[in-house]
């Protein structure tokens, strides 16, 4: 294998894929990167197991040339010292060259590296992708959808399953639902093009927020490419692979409650920034727990008492409430990331009962969907 | 660690034998447990049976080549998973952990692998964790569980793996592929005893503190022979500035142990091997002049000081202790 590169398309291409790497792994081939050249161009690999991403440098862009191949080839090279000696090279034309065996050599300029690489053949192959299973999505709406679920799942692993968001594609509609059995957040979106079968995965959470970092703020198009193996998402010239979680999803439609007995209309900013400073009394005791009160039509009040620290209580006017008079009290952390989710809009929020759980809307769409289970307070 | 599926074949050749019909028949249950000695190649066992499932086109053995057996060799392999006890014990966290990855499609073709070392390190959490998953196993994975001390597992892990027994290499057979090694042989007996493999024998044989320990204890017996008083100088000398640690210690006890056990043998019938075939003289003249009864009262001082050992006792006071009851029954105790 032999090439030269510049050194900017390279750093941007291997900050990428160092995001998949890990310096914890137990498995020696994964602490590299596998370096690929082709006809079309350099492909970077990098993963731990669980994630793996790789980019593609191609061999001309616009018109210009960005890789000069001498020979095709591969290699896996040490990524923490590889990712740090290309930071540092002092030319922007790095050469690359793989000789006797797994001996590589880095030239930039008069800076000249021999590094020991491992043979690729021992990388993890990447999973053959079907790709009539597929659809597309702008990139800002994947990390809508992101932002919008992952912060629900389950921080503990006794139940694995529940660590990840559950994607199901159903009747040309994905809906993303992540549950850590205390709270349970939704999000529905309409397909343009829907895969013609019917879907259903969980994806680890961890592998979302690694993915959400990776994409850019922009419309441009994701594609999504799905197996019973892993799943991948396709960006320009970065693919991101995620292996799935095993197991059953609980179904948790039945827990959505379908009625209600008290509606309350309430700016969501506004309720936010209540509970934010509510909680500021609550923080240390009983989990972070408010308690909220309608007041007549148009109030509720937000309170937090801790008996040794003191008390707290405040007024947010409410644009509508409906139905009976409730005293419920609820996490703090849960409602404001749940209204975070929802961002700022009017929301509606519908109780049944003061020991039941209770749903967060936007009043605009049924998109966005938060349940909350309250906390037991005497 | 090293791959050892090669191994397995040569050191427990009947229970591979059995392993590779089940495989090929494909009635392999989705644990296994294996247990036998240290130094049976419980882990080489344990190799093989993965590198026999996920080899591409194995005949009796695996084929080597392929890539799944390439990969399992140089250890990276994302299909197998291990687990080994963190300190004393096989923590909790531990257990979760590998749930938690196992949990996880795979990386790989073919099945998903854990073995865990020293299965009876877990304590009762772990356990139970671990019980909860061996029951309803998410997808194709197979437990292999390793132990020298089945009984000290929950009976409801037991219940629930296939329990397979290795062969422990019998000591004369031992004593024989040292001495082929070139090992004297009175070492070799010494170290048959102790040892279980050729492998942890040979380390024995290169380990300075063995040969050091085992001249303690030959003069410690000497000394034994001369009086109390000398005897405490012998051990204070030889003995004592090697029981740096419990696992040293044990072992100067049990050569100690082997060293009464020779005597018994020697008194119950001249013609038996010894441990230390080059004291053999002193064994008998010892044999000749004690009775039964002193020689038990004798051992079974040396397993209690074994079990004291254990209890954090001192050692320095141990080993003085010991030295005075052995003393006691030359007195006429």
């Amino acid at each position: 294998m032999k090439f030269e590169v510049m050194r900017d398309r390279l750093l941007e291409a291997l900050n990428d894929v160092m995001k998949a790497v890990s310096s914890k792994t137990t498995v020696a081939i994964l602490t590299g990167i596998k370096i690929e050249a082709k006809k079309e161009g350099i492909y970077l690999t990098g993963s731990d197991a669980d994630i793996t991403i790789q980019t593609f440098i191609p061999v001309e862009e616009d018109g210009e040339q960005i890789v000069q191949l001498t020979q095709t080839g591969s290699i896996v090279l040490q990524a923490r010292f590889f990712n740090e000696i290309v930071r540092k090279l002092p030319t922007n034309d790095v050469l690359i060259e793989v000789k006797n065996g797994y001996q590589t050599d880095v030239r930039s300029g008069k800076s000249e590296f021999h590094l020991i690489g491992q043979d690729a053949n021992d990388y993890p192959l990447l999973p053959q992708m079907e790709e009539d299973q597929s659809f597309t999505m702008p990139a800002e709406l994947v990390k809508s959808i992101i932002r919008e679920t992952v912060f629900a799942v389950s921080t503990s692993e006794s139940r694995p399953v529940l660590t990840g968001v559950n994607w199901q594609i159903r009747d040309g509609e994905l809906m993303c639902v992540a549950t850590d059995s205390h709270r349970l957040a939704r999000r529905s979106t309409k397909l343009e093009n829907a895969p013609a079968d019917e879907y259903n995965a969980v994806i680890p959470g961890k592998s979302l927020n690694e993915l959400n970092k990776i994409l850019e703020d922009n419309s441009e198009p994701v594609e999504i490419v799905l197996t019973s193996q892993q799943i991948l998402f396709k960006a320009g010239n970065v693919l991101f692979y995620s292996r799935l979680l095993e197991g059953n999803y609980p179904d948790t439609s039945r827990l959505i409650p379908s009625e209600h007995k008290t509606l309350v209309v309430v700016n969501g900013r506004a309720l936010h920034q209540a509970i934010d400073r509510a909680s500021l009394l609550a923080r240390e005791e009983r989990n972070n727990v408010v308690r909220f009160t309608t007041q007549g039509q148009n109030a509720v009040e937000i309170s937090s008492n801790s008996p040794e620290i003191g008390k707290v209580e405040e007024q947010v006017l409410a644009e509508q409430i409906e139905g009976e008079e409730l005293v419920i009290s609820f996490s703090a952390k849960y409602m404001m990331d749940a209204l975070k989710a929802i961002e700022g809009h009017d929301v509606q929020i519908q109780f049944t009962g003061v020991m039941r759980p209770f749903i967060l809307k936007s009043v605009h769409d049924d998109a966005i969907l938060q349940l909350i289970l309250p906390v037991r307070t005497y | 660690m090293d791959w050892q599926a090669s191994q397995a074949p040569e050191r427990q050749p009947r229970l591979v034998a059995q392993l590779t019909r089940m495989i090929q028949s494909d009635r392999l249950s989705h644990a296994v447990l294996l247990t036998g000695e240290q130094g049976s190649g419980k882990e080489a066992v344990a190799h093989f049976l993965i590198q026999m499932t996920l080899c591409e086109n194995p005949q009796n053995v695996p084929c080597e080549t392929c890539r799944a057996c390439r990969l399992l060799k140089s250890g990276n392999h994302l299909n197998v998973h291990s687990v080994e006890a963190d300190g004393q014990f096989i923590k909790r966290e531990q257990i979760d952990q590998l749930i938690h990855e196992l949990s996880k499609t795979a990386r790989e073709s073919g099945r998903k692998f854990y073995i865990v070392h020293e299965a009876h390190r877990m304590n009762a959490s772990s356990a139970n964790a671990l019980l909860k998953f061996l029951e309803e196993p998410t997808s194709d994975v197979t437990a292999i569980l390793l132990t020298n001390q089945p009984h000290a597992l929950l009976p409801t892990i037991r219940s629930r793996c296939q329990q397979m027994t290795l062969q422990p290499i019998s000591s004369e057979q031992l004593k024989q592929q040292l001495m082929e090694q070139e090992v004297t042989e009175s070492m070799a007996s010494t170290i048959s005893k102790m040892a279980n493999s050729v492998e942890e024998g040979l380390a024995l044989t290169e380990e300075e503190e063995f040969g050091l320990a085992r001249r303690g204890v030959l003069k410690l017996m000497e000394a034994l022979e001369r009086g109390t008083a000398h005897a405490l100088v012998q051990a204070h000398e030889h003995v004592i500035p090697l029981l740096k640690d419990k696992e040293k210690a044990e072992r100067i006890l049990d050569l100690l142990l082997f060293a009464y056990r020779d005597i018994v043998a020697c008194k119950a019938n001249p013609g038996s091997d010894c441990t230390f075939p080059d004291k053999k003289a002193l064994w008998e003249q010892i044999a000749m002049r004690s009775t039964f009864e002193q020689l038990t009262y004798q051992l079974e001082h040396i397993m209690k000081a074994r079990r004291r050992l254990h209890q954090n006792a001192n050692r320095t006071l141990l080993m003085e202790q010991l030295v005075i009851e052995l003393r006691e029954v030359n007195a006429g105790v």
